[in-house]
C-alpha cells in the first residue's frame, strides 16, 4: 500500500473516528445544582428588575433618579420623569454613580495605614476603639472635624457629633456654595459670569432643561445668552455673545449694567468697550435678564466682589458669607504646620487635592502625628496619607 | 489493521451509546434532603406555586428558600434566632426517614446555609424557556411536568426536547379540553392570526400547514 490508503480502509477509518468522537460528545453532563435564598428578600423577582426612587448625591444638585435592580444589583440609574430638578434627565456624573457604587478599588471596611506598612483591615469595633482613644488623648481644641456642605439633619447630626467630642467643624465644599434654585427659563437675557451651569455649576440638569427653554425659539424670538470670562469652557461655547474683560475685572462690567459704577470707568477696568457695556445694560434691562455667577472666580480673590455685584444685578442684597470656600480649610492647613491639629477626621472633603495640601503633607506626617479619619468609599488622595481610616 | 479498526469501532460505539444520558428515568437523582412531592402537593394538597413562586411571573419557576420550608417545619422561625431553631413534632410516633430528612432541614436552617437542590430540568444555554408565559396562557404545572403530586423523587417527565416543544406550539400534542379553551383564548398568536383574519389578511398558509397551532414557532421566540 505503499501508493495510499485503499478506499475501504479508509471508510473504516473514518467510521471508527466517527465512533469515538460521538462517545467524547455524548456524555453525562455536570450535574447542576439549584441553589435557593436561606431568607430571600420579598423585593426580588428573578429576572424581573425592581425599580427605586432615589436621589443622586454626586453633587449638591440631588437630581431625583430611578435606579433599576436585578436581584438586589443595581444595574442602570435614569432621571425620574417626576422630579423638578432632573426632569427625567441625568448627567453624566449620575449615570456614572453605578460605577462608583460597585468600584473594584471600593472600600469594604475599615482599615488602619501606619508609617511604613502596608493598609491593614481591622474590625469595625478595633476601629472605633482607635479613633475613640485618640479623640479621649488628644489636647483640648486639637481635634478638627473636616466635613462637606451638608443640609438638614445630616448637617445636625455632624454638628451634634462635632459638639459631644469637643471637636471644632470645618467646611471644605468647592461645588457647595452655588445657587441650585435660579430661575431662568422664561427670561429673554441671561449673562454668565464664569458660571458653567451646563456643565457643573449649581443643578447643571435642571438648568441645562431652563436653557433649553429659554434658548429655543418662542413665538419668533429667542433668548440672548452671553458669556463673560477670560475663556469659554462648553458653556460659554454656546454663547451668543463673549465678553472678555481683562481677568479679575468681571465684577466692573457687572457693576455697570446696574448702574453701580459708571460705564466709563468700567470700560478703562475691564478692557471691554463702553458701548459694548451699555448695550449689556439695555438687554439686560429689556429682557428680563437674569445674572449667573461666579463661576470658577468663586476661588479667586476677587470672589466677593463679583458674588456682590451679580446680586446687585439680580436684585438682590448681599449675600450670606458662603461657607466652605477654600479660606477655611487653608486656615486648618496653616494650623497643621503650626502643630495645633492632633486628631483630624474627614468626611465628605477631600483636602488632599488641594495643591497646597499636597505640598504639606509630606512634611507634617513625621513630625506631628496626624490621626486622619476618611469617610470615602474609594481611596482619594486624602486617604493615602491616613493613619487610621 | 482492519480487524483492529473493525473491533475498535464496534466497542467505541457501544460504549458511545452506554454513556448517553436518557432523558427519562424511573427514578430521578438523589437530593440532599429527601423532599416528597407526593406528601406536600400530594396528600397535603399544597398549590405548586406556593413554593414555586415566581412561575407566573419570571422567566424562571423558583426554588423556595430555606425560610420558606422552615416556615411550616419549625414553628416560631420568624421571629426566633435560627440557633434555638427545633422541629415542629419531632414525635416517635413519626417514622424515622421523616424525622431525619426533616433533621437535616433544621440544620440547614441552623447553619443558615443554601440546601444544594439537585436540577432535574435544564434547557442548553442557546435555547430560553419563560415560565410566566406559559403558566399564563393556562397551561397545568403537570402537563410538562408529569405527575409531580405522585413523585416521591422528582424525575424529568418531557423529553424538553426542541421537537417536544414544537408539537405543543404546533397544536398537535394533545390538551385536556380546559387547557385547550385557556389557550385557545389566551395565546398571543391565535389572537394575532384572529385580528389578521378579520381585518382582510391572507393567512391560509398558516392554517393550512398546521390548523390548530397554538403559538409561534419563529427561531426568535425562544432562541435570542
Amino acid at each position: 500500500m505503499s501508493d495510499g490508503m485503499k478506499r475501504r480502509d479508509f471508510l473504516k477509518v473514518l467510521g471508527v473516528s466517527g465512533a469515538g468522537v460521538a462517545t467524547a460528545g455524548c456524555s453525562t453532563g455536570e450535574v447542576e445544582k439549584l441553589i435557593p435564598y436561606v431568607v430571600p428578600s420579598e423585593d426580588i423577582v428573578p429576572g424581573v428588575p425592581t425599580w427605586y426612587a432615589s436621589t443622586c448625591r454626586e453633587c449638591p444638585a440631588g437630581c431625583g433618579i430611578m435606579v433599576e435592580t436585578h436581584s438586589g444589583r443595581v444595574t442602570k440609574v435614569e432621571g425620574n420623569a417626576d422630579n423638578p430638578i432632573s426632569r427625567g434627565n441625568l448627567c453624566a456624573r449620575g449615570q456614572s454613580a453605578p460605577q462608583g457604587l460597585y468600584h473594584p478599588d471600593r472600600h469594604r471596611g475599615p482599615f488602619t495605614v501606619e508609617e511604613g506598612l502596608s493598609p491593614r483591615n481591622v474590625s469595625w469595633s478595633v476601629a472605633e476603639g482607635i479613633l475613640a482613644e485618640r479623640i479621649r488623648r488628644a489636647p483640648a481644641g486639637s481635634v478638627v472635624f473636616l466635613t462637606g456642605n451638608y443640609g438638614g439633619t445630616m448637617d445636625r447630626l455632624v454638628n451634634t457629633f462635632a459638639g459631644s467630642i469637643g471637636a471644632r467643624r470645618v467646611v471644605y465644599d468647592p461645588f457647595g456654595a452655588t445657587p441650585r434654585d435660579v430661575d431662568f427659563a422664561g427670561a429673554d437675557f441671561l449673562i454668565s459670569f464664569g458660571a458653567d451651569f451646563l456643565e457643573t455649576w449649581g443643578s447643571p440638569v435642571d438648568y441645562a432643561w431652563q436653557f433649553s427653554q429659554m434658548h429655543a425659539y418662542r413665538g419668533g424670538r429667542r433668548g440672548k445668552f452671553v458669556w463673560v470670562g477670560p475663556h469659554r469652557p462648553l458653556t460659554g461655547l454656546n454663547a451668543d455673545q463673549w465678553i472678555a474683560p481683562k481677568p479679575g475685572t468681571e465684577a466692573a462690567i457687572a457693576l455697570a449694567m446696574s448702574g453701580g459704577m459708571d460705564v466709563a470707568t468700567a470700560a478703562q477696568q475691564t478692557g471691554v468697550e463702553a458701548a459694548v457695556i451699555e448695550q449689556l445694560a439695555r438687554e439686560f434691562r429689556a429682557g428680563r435678564g437674569v445674572a449667573l455667577g461666579p463661576g470658577y472666580a468663586t476661588s479667586g480673590a476677587n470672589a466677593g466682589a463679583l458674588q456682590a455685584a451679580v446680586n446687585r444685578l439680580n436684585g438682590r442684597g448681599a449675600p450670606a458669607p458662603a461657607a466652605g470656600g477654600m479660606r477655611d480649610v487653608l486656615q486648618l492647613v496653616e494650623q497643621m504646620r503650626a502643630g495645633q491639629v492632633q486628631v483630624l477626621l474627614v468626611d465628605g472633603a477631600d483636602p488632599a487635592r488641594l495643591p497646597v495640601q499636597q505640598a504639606n503633607t509630606s512634611e507634617d506626617s513625621p513630625r506631628v502625628a496626624v490621626t486622619r479619619r476618611s469617610g470615602s468609599r474609594l481611596p482619594f488622595g486624602t486617604t493615602a496619607s491616613c493613619l487610621v481610616t | 489493521m482492519t480487524r483492529v479498526l473493525k473491533f475498535a469501532g464496534i466497542v467505541l460505539l457501544t460504549l458511545g451509546a452506554a454513556t448517553c444520558r436518557p432523558y427519562s428515568t424511573d427514578e430521578g437523582p438523589d437530593q440532599p434532603i429527601a423532599f416528597y412531592h407526593s406528601v406536600h402537593a400530594g396528600q397535603n394538597q399544597m398549590p405548586c406555586m406556593y413554593c414555586h413562586t415566581s412561575a407566573d411571573k419570571s422567566v424562571d419557576a423558583g426554588i423556595p428558600s430555606v425560610q420558606l420550608c422552615v416556615g411550616c417545619h419549625v414553628p416560631g422561625s420568624a421571629v426566633q434566632p435560627p440557633e434555638n431553631a427545633q422541629l415542629a413534632f419531632p414525635t416517635a410516633a413519626r417514622d424515622s426517614v421523616w424525622n431525619r430528612e426533616a433533621t437535616k432541614l433544621v440544620d440547614y436552617w441552623k447553619r443558615q446555609e443554601s440546601i444544594p437542590w439537585v436540577r432535574i430540568h435544564d434547557l442548553p444555554d442557546h435555547a430560553k424557556f419563560p415560565h410566566y408565559v406559559h403558566v399564563n396562557v393556562g397551561l397545568q404545572c403537570q402537563t410538562c411536568h408529569g405527575p409531580v403530586q405522585e413523585m416521591q423523587k422528582v424525575y424529568q417527565f418531557s423529553s424538553l426536547r426542541m421537537g417536544w416543544c414544537i408539537d405543543c406550539h404546533r397544536g398537535e400534542m394533545p390538551l385536556s379540553a380546559a387547557e385547550e379553551a385557556a389557550v385557545r383564548k389566551n395565546s398571543g398568536y391565535v389572537r394575532k392570526i384572529a385580528t389578521l383574519a378579520s381585518t382582510g389578511n391572507d393567512v391560509r398558509a398558516a392554517q393550512k400547514a398546521y390548523p390548530d397551532q397554538r403559538a409561534s414557532t419563529d427561531c426568535v421566540v425562544c432562541h435570542y
